[in-house]
């Protein structure tokens, strides 16, 4: 995680607007996953660029820099029309986010401390 | 009060624009285009920021639709782009995009100033579709 990209929300809109990125990225992002998921299985090559670009989006916003690397990676092989790639990005992608999700529910723990 | 519209699938980056326009515009928020394009002649809107990567229909196909809308074409229209290239510019603009904001945003100071500046600039006249180019 980068912690300058939460300072920064934070210096935006306080602890209110960092909870609040973060629930919604909580909430929104495991949508992105699943539809990622559905894309890779269905090689719909388009459904999978656009999951990518979206979780690469939110986890830039909010510094999970490990997850946007990934999710820029999908987004990639997707643009190049590389299935096989795109569908041996999905377990990284999966573990990505699990691990920026563990280290975002500990910041909402310290916030509400 | 200045009125914006933003289309824009993605929740946190609608979350952090808001945030970064705070009480200075107000924000109407889309995730669709076709939703937007229904409503913002109506609302009286005076600019409009527009997310390339959108389902349906994209941020390209939104801004073509805006030009070829005579009650709409003069309306400024902000590309906000991930993909924020060289040669991405030339794209954007031929498009129909006045400007571009890259993402993610990182300084909104840069959003903010680029809001302001449309903002205070005359509606540029476009020439209607198919209208023979001003003398």
């Amino acid at each position: 995680m980068d912690p300058e990209a939460l300072q920064r929300l934070r210096r935006l809109g306080g602890d209110d607007l960092v909870r609040r990125m973060i629930e919604v990225f909580l909430e929104d992002a495991p949508k992105r996953l699943v539809a990622a998921r559905r894309a890779v299985e269905m090689d719909d090559l388009d459904g999978a660029r656009r999951a990518s670009h979206s979780l690469k989006s939110a986890a830039g916003i909010l510094g999970a820099r490990e997850l946007q690397t990934a999710a820029e990676r999908m987004e990639a092989w997707a643009d190049a029309s590389d299935v096989e790639q795109v569908r041996g990005m999905m377990h990284e992608l999966e573990t990505m986010f699990t691990v920026a999700r563990a280290e975002l529910e500990a910041q909402q723990r310290r916030v509400a401390e | 009060m200045k009125r914006i519209a933003i289309i824009e699938d993605n929740p946190d980056n609608r979350l952090l624009v808001r945030a970064i326009v705070g009480d200075a515009y107000e924000l109407d928020e889309y995730e669709l285009g076709s939703d937007a394009l229904a409503h913002v002649g109506d609302d009286g809107v005076d600019l409009l920021l527009v997310d390339i990567s959108l389902p349906e229909m994209d941020g390209m196909e939104v801004v073509r639709r805006v030009r070829a809308d005579a009650a709409l074409r003069h309306l400024p229209t902000i590309a906000l782009t991930a993909h924020a290239m060289a040669g991405d510019r030339e794209r954007l603009l031929a498009a129909g995009f006045d400007d571009y904001v890259a993402k993610p945003i990182v300084d909104e100071g840069v959003l903010l100033s680029t809001l302001e500046r449309w903002l205070s600039t005359p509606a540029r006249r476009r020439p209607a579709a198919g209208a023979p180019p001003a003398s």
